[in-house]
C-alpha cells in the first residue's frame, strides 16, 4: 500500500468515525396518566370526557429527524371485542415543545388498526415532547355493566 | 485523485443510507368500569281522572288510552312494574266506600291486548332490553282502565300509583 492509499484509508476512517460520533439512535418513551374510567352517571355515558395530557411521548431523534406516530387500541377483556364500541376513544395533540402540524390538534378516533396521529419532520438530533389528550366518547347503553380493559399501542416509525 | 474524492464522498454518505428504519411500539393500559345504570320517567298526558256517567261505563269500564308516556334508559335488561301505595283507594266524602281495592284499575302497554290489574304488590306491566329511549321498546305509552262495577258507592276516590323499574 503506497502512501496515497494509506492517507485515503485514514481519512475515510476519520470521517466515518466522525459520522458515527455525530449519529444518535432513535428512541422514545411513553408515559401515561392514570387511565381508569368509571361510567356510573348519565353524563358519564352521554357526554364526552377529555383527559388532558393523558399520554406523553418523549422522542429522541436520530440524524433523520422524521417520524410518524401511529396509535391503535386492543382489548384485553374477555369480552368478545365485537361487543365493545370501537369509536369509544379519540386522541389529539394537546401541545408539543415544537411546532406540529395543526391537523393533529383535531381529535382522531382510534380503532383496531394503526391510525396516524402525528407526522414530524426536521427534528434531527432533537428531543421532542408531545402531549396527547384522550377523549372518551359517549358510551352507548347497549353495552352491559362490566370491567373493560384496553391497551393503547403507540408506534413511532422513523423514516 | 478525482476518483478517490468520489469514493470518499459516497462512503461518507453510506452510514446514513444504511441506517435501518426504526419502528418502536409502546403500550399504555386503560381500565373502564361500566356500572349498572337504570333510569326512567313516566309522565301523564293530562289529569288522570275517570268519570262514570252511566251504568254501562261502570260495568264495562272507562279506558284512557296513551295516558302515560314512559322513557327508559338502561344498560341492563329491565322490567317495569306497577303497584299502588295503599291496599285500597282513599275514599273521599261520606258516601264513598272505604274498601275499594286497586284491582278495579288495570294497565297495559298500548301495543298489548292484556290489561294487568293493579295491586298493592308490584305487577309486571312490560319488559325491555338495554338501550336508551331511542332503542326499540324503550319509549312507549300505557293505557289505563277503571272498572269499578256496581259494588261500590258513588263518590270520589284516589290512589297513588308506583312505577318501578327493575332488573330482569
Amino acid at each position: 500500500m503506497n502512501l496515497q492509499k494509506k492517507t485515503l484509508v485514514f481519512i475515510l476512517f476519520v470521517f466515518l468515525s466522525l459520522d458515527k460520533t455525530q449519529a444518535q439512535s432513535f428512541s422514545y418513551d411513553l408515559q401515561s396518566a392514570a387511565l381508569s374510567f368509571d361510567y356510573s352517571t348519565l353524563s358519564n355515558f352521554t357526554t364526552p370526557r377529555t383527559i388532558p395530557k393523558a399520554f406523553t411521548l418523549n422522542i429522541r431523534n436520530s440524524n433523520r429527524g422524521k417520524y410518524n406516530i401511529f396509535c391503535k387500541i386492543v382489548s384485553n377483556s374477555n369480552e368478545n371485542f365485537g361487543n365493545i364500541p370501537l369509536n369509544l376513544f379519540s386522541i389529539k395533540v394537546n401541545s408539543a415543545n415544537f411546532t406540529i402540524t395543526s391537523s393533529y390538534y383535531n381529535s382522531t378516533i382510534l380503532g383496531l388498526s394503526d391510525v396516524l396521529v402525528g407526522n414530524v419532520t426536521g427534528r434531527a438530533r432533537k428531543t421532542d415532547t408531545i402531549f396527547y389528550d384522550l377523549i372518551l366518547n359517549p358510551l352507548s347503553f347497549d353495552f352491559g355493566p362490566d370491567n373493560y380493559n384496553y391497551s393503547f399501542i403507540f408506534t413511532v416509525t422513523e423514516y | 485523485m478525482s476518483n478517490n474524492k468520489t469514493i470518499i464522498f459516497f462512503l461518507l454518505l453510506f452510514p446514513n443510507i444504511v441506517l435501518a428504519q426504526v419502528s418502536i411500539s409502546r403500550t399504555a393500559n386503560a381500565n373502564m368500569n361500566v356500572f349498572s345504570y337504570m333510569s326512567f320517567d313516566v309522565t301523564s298526558n293530562g289529569p288522570l281522572d275517570f268519570k262514570f256517567n252511566n251504568n254501562q261505563q261502570l260495568l264495562d269500564g272507562v279506558t284512557l288510552n296513551n295516558k302515560f308516556n314512559v322513557n327508559v334508559i338502561s344498560n341492563i335488561n329491565w322490567i317495569l312494574n306497577v303497584s299502588t301505595l295503599t291496599s285500597n283507594f282513599l275514599a273521599i266524602g261520606p258516601q264513598a266506600s272505604t274498601q275499594m281495592p286497586p284491582d278495579i284499575l288495570s294497565i297495559k302497554k298500548n301495543t298489548s291486548n292484556a290489561f294487568i290489574p293493579l295491586n298493592h304488590n308490584p305487577n309486571m306491566v312490560c319488559f325491555g332490553y338495554r338501550g336508551d329511549q331511542t332503542s326499540a321498546n324503550n319509549q312507549f305509552k300505557l293505557d289505563i282502565k277503571a272498572t269499578p262495577g256496581y259494588t261500590f258507592n258513588g263518590g270520589s276516590y284516589a290512589i297513588v300509583l308506583i312505577f318501578t323499574l327493575s332488573v330482569q
